[in-house]
Parts: structure tokens; C-alpha cells; sequence
């Protein structure tokens, strides 16, 4: 296989005929190799797979970043190489396939639930020896899910209590609430934005919140 | 959750900013940061924060991020190794990835 520069590939990709044929062989050949090697090293779920298993999922990874690859070549910016960029397409790919394998499907309800005990747990651990400081934790978290309870929308409780306290990924949570992983994103800023303001008009800085955690009172 | 994953999200909620830097404006500088990242090339930095902030704060986005560092940074150090084998000629082949990794 032949290294190109980033306008070798763009003018391969986007020409027909044998430089093109070629050009699609080794980037599908590139991305299968980048992606075997991302779901062997960083996968480590998958590493009682038997190797076949992972040699079929990379092909069909990379078979399907390249039709991705050459659909979105036009959003291709120049400002890093193509095979980097290509790369995003399969790694993209190959993450959210293993998210959709890891999916909980947990009612709303479990959800918020779950969620919230999470939350309280956090007042007793790890336990704190003085009981000023016991104290105050536990007022601080009751305040916290006040705060969570009244200031956000009963979709943006349920995406902070699912991302970011049961660890739940953006997809699964947007496929929940029927929406994107993008929107989730934007739902979770507007929440933290919220939180912060609500905190601070408590104030409550960073640091006291520290303090509440700390084992030194 | 442990208390240090508590503090985590407690610092994300400080750090938040009106601005944001959404999953499709990662996404789009994704590339270019990562080999940023890898090369130690200046990245403009007011974009940086925001990238940091994204990353603090989206478990999805940080995979990919990972994953892909993870694989450009071993294409770079193998063609560094292949560069230095056969002084840079045009025609060399694709670096074999697929080596398992010392251990």
C-alpha cells in the first residue's frame, strides 16, 4: 500500500476508475487495522472473544466507516491528516456499537430512583468521625437534591442522575428520553448551569463543598 | 459513586461557562486536537478549554477520544521506527499495527 498525502487521498477518493478502487481497498485495509487493534488494546470486555469474533467485528466496522468516510468527505477540513480524520469514523463506529451492548434498559423510574439513592449514599460515605461535619454533609446533600428536584426539568433529572450518577452512556440516556446524544449533551449544560447558580446564590463555593468530603475538618 | 468521582462532577459544575462546545463541535475538532495532543504542536488555546471542558463532561466523546489517540499515536511511533529502518522513501508500506504490543 502506498502512503498519500491528504490531497493524494481527496483526489484518489473523488476520481473513478483502478486509483480509486485502490485508494477505497486501503483506507477499508487502514481502517480495519485501526480498529482491531483499538477493540483488542482498549476493549478489554471483548478479550475473551475468540479472535475471529473480533476479526468479523472490525470488518464490518470498517466497512461501515468507509461508507461514512465517503459520504462526509466534503466536511473533511484539511487541518489534520485524513487518515486521523477517517479514523474518528471507525472508532465512532466500534464505541457505539459496544455502547449499545452495555445498554441497562432500566425503566424511568428505576432511574430516578437509583438515582437518587446514589446521591444520599454519598452523605455516609466515606463516614465522617465528627458529627459537625456528618451533620453538615447531610444538609448539604439534602440542599443538592432539592436543588436537582426544583431547578431542572424532569428530563434533565433524569439525564444528570443517569450520566453522571449511574454512569449510564449519552446514547442510552438519549435513546430514553427519545432524543440525541448531542441534545443530552446540551440538556446536561444547561442543568450544570443551573446547579452552579443555585449553589452559588447558597453561597456555596467549591471549596466548602471540599470541606464537607474532607477527612481533615 | 466514590468521592472523588463526586468531586469531579462538583468541578464541572463550577467550570461551567455560558459558551459551550457541544458533541458535533468536538467531534469536528476532534482530529486536529488529537494530533495536536500527540505531536505537542500549539492548539489554540481558547479552543483547548473548551475541548478540556467537553471531555470533563462527556463520557462518549472521552472514549473516542481515547480510542482514537490511542491508535494515531502508534501509527506516529511506527512510522517513526519505519522512517528511521528505511530513510523515508515514498513507497513505504503501511506500518503493521496489528503487532501485539510489548508487554
Amino acid at each position: 500500500m502506498v502512503r498519500r498525502t491528504n490531497a493524494e487521498w481527496l483526489a484518489a477518493l473523488q476520481q473513478s476508475g483502478k486509483a480509486q478502487t485502490e485508494a477505497y481497498q486501503d483506507l477499508r485495509e487502514y481502517l480495519r487495522r485501526v480498529v482491531l487493534v483499538y477493540l483488542r488494546d482498549r476493549r478489554p470486555e471483548l478479550s475473551r472473544l475468540p479472535l475471529g469474533d473480533l476479526y468479523e467485528m472490525a470488518e464490518d466496522f470498517a466497512q461501515n466507516a468507509l461508507l461514512a468516510v465517503l459520504n462526509n468527505l466534503s466536511e473533511f477540513r484539511g487541518d489534520a491528516r485524513f487518515t486521523t480524520w477517517a479514523y474518528r469514523f471507525v472508532i465512532n463506529e466500534a464505541a457505539a456499537e459496544l455502547r449499545r451492548r452495555q445498554y441497562r434498559n432500566m425503566s424511568l423510574d428505576q432511574l430516578l430512583e437509583e438515582g437518587t439513592a446514589v446521591i444520599q449514599s454519598l452523605a455516609a460515605s466515606p463516614p465522617s468521625s465528627d458529627p459537625g461535619q456528618a451533620a453538615a454533609r447531610q444538609e448539604f446533600i439534602q440542599q443538592l437534591l432539592e436543588i436537582i428536584d426544583e431547578a431542572l426539568s424532569e428530563r434533565q433529572k433524569t439525564a444528570v442522575l443517569a450520566v453522571h450518577f449511574q454512569s449510564m452512556s449519552m446514547q442510552e440516556v438519549a435513546e430514553i428520553l427519545e432524543t440525541t446524544p448531542n441534545t443530552v449533551y446540551k440538556m446536561l449544560h444547561d442543568a450544570r448551569k443551573k446547579i452552579k447558580a443555585r449553589l452559588i446564590a447558597l453561597h456555596l463555593g467549591p471549596g466548602d463543598i471540599l470541606a464537607l468530603f474532607d477527612d481533615v475538618w | 459513586m466514590n468521592q472523588k468521582e463526586f468531586q469531579s462532577w462538583v468541578d464541572g459544575i463550577y467550570a461551567t461557562e455560558d459558551d459551550v462546545l457541544d458533541c458535533r463541535g468536538f467531534q469536528a475538532v476532534l482530529p486536529a486536537y488529537t494530533e495536536a495532543k500527540l505531536t505537542s504542536q500549539p492548539f489554540d488555546p481558547f479552543v483547548t478549554i473548551k475541548v478540556e471542558a467537553h471531555l470533563h463532561n462527556c463520557p462518549d466523546c472521552n472514549e473516542v477520544y481515547n480510542g482514537l489517540k490511542y491508535v494515531v499515536q502508534k501509527e506516529l511511533s511506527e512510522e517513526l521506527v519505519t522512517a528511521l529502518q528505511t530513510a523515508v522513501s515514498t513507497e513505504a508500506p503501511m506500518p503493521d499495527m496489528t503487532a501485539a504490543p510489548p508487554r
